[in-house]
């Protein structure tokens, strides 16, 4: 039996066991764990040790803080092997696909770390006698909450923006996979980051965001999620004049040019697609192919599709998991039996497989309508929806017709249209001949309704930080 | 010569389709000089409408000519100032110089700004495999909605306004109802300067009704304000809701920190004159005088005299110094602030009443040991009434000006490097000017943090929010 961590909180530097909910694997339906859920005098450490924290962290130097940093990518990256088990077995996917999560993460923890060492401030050009001056200061305590589909490189994504640019954090990590984060927190812990600079704590969302986001020493919220549950934390967030960082859903339009290859571009799409059973904000999902290949990208997506294995993430053979709750399983067969209902055709999949763990068959529609319901939700599932569309025009149109801006990718050949691809479709990440949407060293992130502000690249401590104009007349 | 204001929709000057209007009132007398339109929902839609073509079209524009544009009404701002001026000296009641400061102080902005827009710079990004390119290229944001306050008619519009055109956005401006004029002069440039229809919209009305409506509308993708903190707080609220970006320039209470080693005669005459300015009703006014014990008396002293010596009157008339306030309801908030702060033991140096019973003039005010939990000591005055208390240590003066939620502006005078180094990094603020007056220039950032909000308003950061940043990676096929 692969072992499964034990679940605590860490609160101004001490593990502390609490009473909670019940972790179940996907892959059988079987109770993993317990997740404790932190009480509201927990809360109050964690903001105390926080406020403390941002006290000692602040005043550490950039070079001393890169240094531990950095430690605990490298002890994340040693202990890869077991967290890995732990991902696979509270979220599903497979253990490979687990493995390079957290290296991914560690990359991601690299990069900020040595950000950390360039947010520079400048001088502005002034008269003789006068320094003007711009210094970046960390922004304060960080309030971050991250979702179940990344256990380990999302809430990585927020510790490390938030510890390289000098400020604490408080984490409250997803219930549904915990262990990713623990790992995560315990790798700091054991890399000698002081008591309090980071919190991890879990617990009713609703119930911990209301209470974090308005207390006064709580100066920016972090969050990846859905749409519905980003609009209401971000009104918190402005209602109580805190900044956020907003990355929400999103429904990746992948436009296929008719001078592209239809055969290696439906191979790879299907493949993407298959990545975390489709659970992915950035997943690959309205397909919108120049009728002149419509057909052949179709048969040769479908036909790939097929050969993805599904199975318990354990299994070496296993391409794609299963997905993470009864509540996506349920979205799939809704959203799938609409699209029916509306004249979409079955290509591959269509069913769940089995009636024990949450396996989806990885699913391929083609011809499906503009109003069926899964071309406007996000399915976050192994979905990929199909449409003709005669020219590119119709597509980057269609592409643009919902309120999401997240990732987009296109498949051509021709530079006139990557301009036209690149200038008029309204998303945060475009990738184009290929489906890898971020780097740590690229910005990621939303516009519309997928959100604000940037994880990654040179903006990615932007938002952790605020400008200080100091203008100073030497007398 | 102040005539009535009309909405400016899709490259027109018009009254309000209802033809409503609210009248304007001159704070120097109580007089009405005229008329502001009052737009109702259906001039709103139409803006709206005007907003999303008016995008369509100006972002096409290249920043060369959008530049070019700009830089244009810029010179018609300043061949105009002395028509200008009046009309906001009128409305608003600052002395005549001040308008004038403030309409040139616009145009150097537009400058700012319309040179910005050519530096809008993306990057590539080093790639991990050969023939893949990653760039990074900025977008305008979109139709942005602004909303602006009475204290500067004129500065807190062109800050929204030429950012949003810089970056190739439209914009609909909600400018202030009590000092229509000077803002609409402002846009009339920006419209001859050849600024096509519908990228420049201008209305009044109710704010609460405008906002609620505009921020939430789909066309809208941004929002900027600067008022209040409470009204900030609400529309963020719903900008967030609704998963608007937003720049946020809210209230200060701004600690004005006089350490024993400074230029006493230099701190006092900088700080009673930038107190008086524009009777205290500025966000980044210096309101909480904070000085070290050893100098507190000499300080009192001289900072007293000079508050005295100010001359108050009608802005229009030469020599006045400090006009009267924006309406009746800042008279009984200075009244409300000095009798609660004199109540609990502050000690009245100068002035504490209103002038008269004609316009809104008010004594410049000083007082002095106020006690921290008076009304005044933690809400933001916004008028000329200055508070002064003795401080001991350098810490004890950095837990005092961290103390309040606000962190817009803040002062110090120090003939030490040390101290000075040292006051920058402590105080939670935006800004900091240390022995001088020197905020709010086009070319350094002007925001807050804490409850004064967060965004820029100047520098290279102030078009950032107004651009969205957009990944493009390209794998050679």
């Amino acid at each position: 039996m692969p072992s499964y961590p034990e679940l605590k909180l860490y609160v101004a530097g001490e593990w502390r066991s609490r009473d909670g909910t019940p972790v179940i694997n996907p892959a059988d339906e079987s109770i993993l764990g317990t997740v404790p859920h932190a009480t509201r005098a927990d809360l109050d450490d964690a903001l105390t040790a926080a406020e403390e924290g941002f006290k000692v962290w602040r005043s550490t130097s950039p070079a001393k803080r890169a240094e531990i940093i950095q430690r605990a990518a490298q002890i994340c990256r040693e202990r890869a092997g077991e967290d890995a088990v732990a991902i696979t077995l509270e979220q599903g996917k497979p253990l490979a696909q687990a493995k390079l999560e957290i290296l991914r993460g560690c990359d991601i923890i690299d990069w900020d770390a040595t950000e950390g060492r360039r947010v520079y401030g400048r001088v502005i050009p002034s008269e003789p006698g006068m320094r003007n001056t711009v210094l970046r200061q960390p922004i304060g305590v960080v309030a971050a909450f991250s979702p179940w589909n990344f256990p380990m490189s999302s809430p990585a994504r927020k510790v490390a923006g938030a510890l390289s640019s000098g400020c604490a954090i408080i984490l409250k990590a997803s219930e549904e996979t915990p262990a990713g984060a623990v790992g995560l927190v315990r790798a700091f812990a054991d890399a000698g980051l002081p008591p309090g600079v980071l919190n991890l704590v879990f617990g009713v969302p609703s119930e911990v965001s209301e209470y974090l986001i308005p207390q006064p020493s709580v100066r920016l919220v972090t969050f990846t999620g859905s749409i519905p549950v980003g609009k209401h934390l971000s009104a918190m967030a402005g209602e109580h004049m805190k900044p956020a960082i907003m990355e929400l859903g999103g429904h990746a339009p992948v436009i296929v040019c008719d001078d592209a290859d239809p055969e290696a571009s439906a191979a790879t799409s299907a493949i993407t697609k298959s990545r975390n059973s489709g659970q992915v904000c950035i997943s690959p999902t309205r397909f919108f192919v120049q009728e002149a290949i419509y057909e052949r990208f179709t048969t040769a997506f479908g036909e790939k599709a097929q050969t993805i294995k599904a199975g318990d993430g354990l299994d070496p053979d296993t391409q794609m998991g299963p997905v993470a709750n009864d509540r996506r399983l349920a979205a799939m067969e809704t959203l799938i039996a609409d699209a029916r209902a509306k004249g979409a055709r079955v290509v591959a999949g269509g069913s769940r497989i089995g009636n024990r763990g949450y396996f989806h068959e990885l699913t391929v529609l083609a011809d499906v309508p503009d109003d069926a319901r899964a071309m406007n939700e996000e399915p976050f599932g192994p979905l990929a929806l199909l449409s003709p569309v005669k020219t590119l025009d119709e597509a980057i149109e269609k592409a643009n017709s919902l309120p999401f801006g997240l990732a987009a990718y296109a498949f051509t050949r021709s530079a006139r249209n990557v301009d036209q691809l690149a200038e008029r479709v309204e998303v945060g990440n475009l990738s184009i001949n290929h489906l890898t949407a971020s780097f740590a060293e690229t910005p990621f992130g939303g516009v519309k309704d997928s959100g604000y502000g940037r994880e990654g690249g040179t903006e990615g401590l932007e938002c952790y930080t605020v400008a200080k104009n100091v203008s100073h007349l030497v007398l | 010569m102040y005539s009535d204001v009309l909405l400016f929709i899709d490259g027109q000057w018009t009254k309000a389709a209802g033809g409503r209007s609210i009248p304007v009132v001159n704070p120097s007398t109580g007089e009405p000089i005229g008329t502001v339109a009052h737009a109702d929902k259906s001039d709103l839609d139409r803006a709206l409408e005007a907003a999303d073509k008016g995008f369509r079209v100006w972002r096409k524009v290249s920043a060369f000519d959008r530049s070019k544009v700009m830089r244009k009404a810029a010179d018609l701002l300043r061949s105009r100032v002395d028509a200008i001026a009046p009309l906001l000296t009128l409305e608003q009641g600052k002395p005549l110089g001040d308008s004038k400061g403030e309409t040139l102080a616009g145009a150097d902005v537009i400058d700012w700004f319309a040179e910005e827009a050519r530096r809008a710079y993306g990057r590539v990004i080093p790639a991990r495999a050969e023939g893949v390119y990653q760039l990074v290229v900025k977008e305008p944001v979109g139709p942005v909605a602004a909303f602006t306050p009475w204290n500067f008619p004129i500065n807190q519009v062109v800050r929204k306004l030429s950012c949003a055109l810089a970056a190739g956005c439209s914009i609909i401006v909600k400018a202030p109802e009590e000092t229509p004029a000077s803002p609409a002069e402002l846009i009339r440039c920006f419209a001859d300067a050849g600024v096509p229809a519908g990228v420049i919209n201008l209305v009044y009305g109710v704010p609460s009704e405008i906002s609620e409506y505009l921020i939430p509308h789909p066309i809208i993708r941004k929002m900027s304000f600067t008022g209040s903190t409470a009204v900030g707080k609400q529309l963020a609220a719903i900008a967030g809701a609704h998963m608007k970006r937003v720049t946020m320039e809210l209230g200060g209470h701004a600690p004005s920190i006089v350490f024993d080693d400074a230029d006493i005669d230099l701190a006092a005459k900088l700080l009673s004159v930038n107190k008086l300015r524009n009777a205290g009703q500025v966000c980044v006014s210096p309101t909480r005088l904070l000085v070290q014990e050893a100098v507190y008396d000499q300080f009192v002293g001289k900072f007293t005299e000079g508050v005295k010596a100010a001359r108050v009157g009608d802005g229009m008339e030469s020599g006045t110094q400090m006009g009267p306030m924006a309406n009746e309801r800042r008279i009984s908030a200075m009244e409300a602030f000095i009798g609660d702060a004199v109540q609990k033991g502050a000690s009245l140096k100068t002035g504490g009443h209103r002038i008269g019973n004609k316009g809104n003039y008010f004594e410049p005010t000083v007082l002095t040991d106020v006690p921290m939990n008076s009304r005044i000591m933690n809400e933001e005055p916004f008028g000329p009434v200055a508070v002064i208390a003795p401080f001991k240590s350098f810490d004890d003066v950095v837990e005092e000006a961290n103390r309040l939620p606000y962190g817009l502006a803040a002062y110090a005078y120090t003939r030490s490097a040390k101290t000075a180094q040292a006051i920058a990094a402590s105080v939670e603020t935006g800004m900091i000017s240390i022995n001088h007056h020197g905020l709010a220039l086009p070319e350094v950032p002007f925001g807050g943090v804490k409850d004064s909000g967060y965004g820029s308003e100047g520098g290279s950061e102030a078009i950032e929010a107004y651009l969205n940043t957009k990944f493009v990676t390209q794998a050679g096929l």
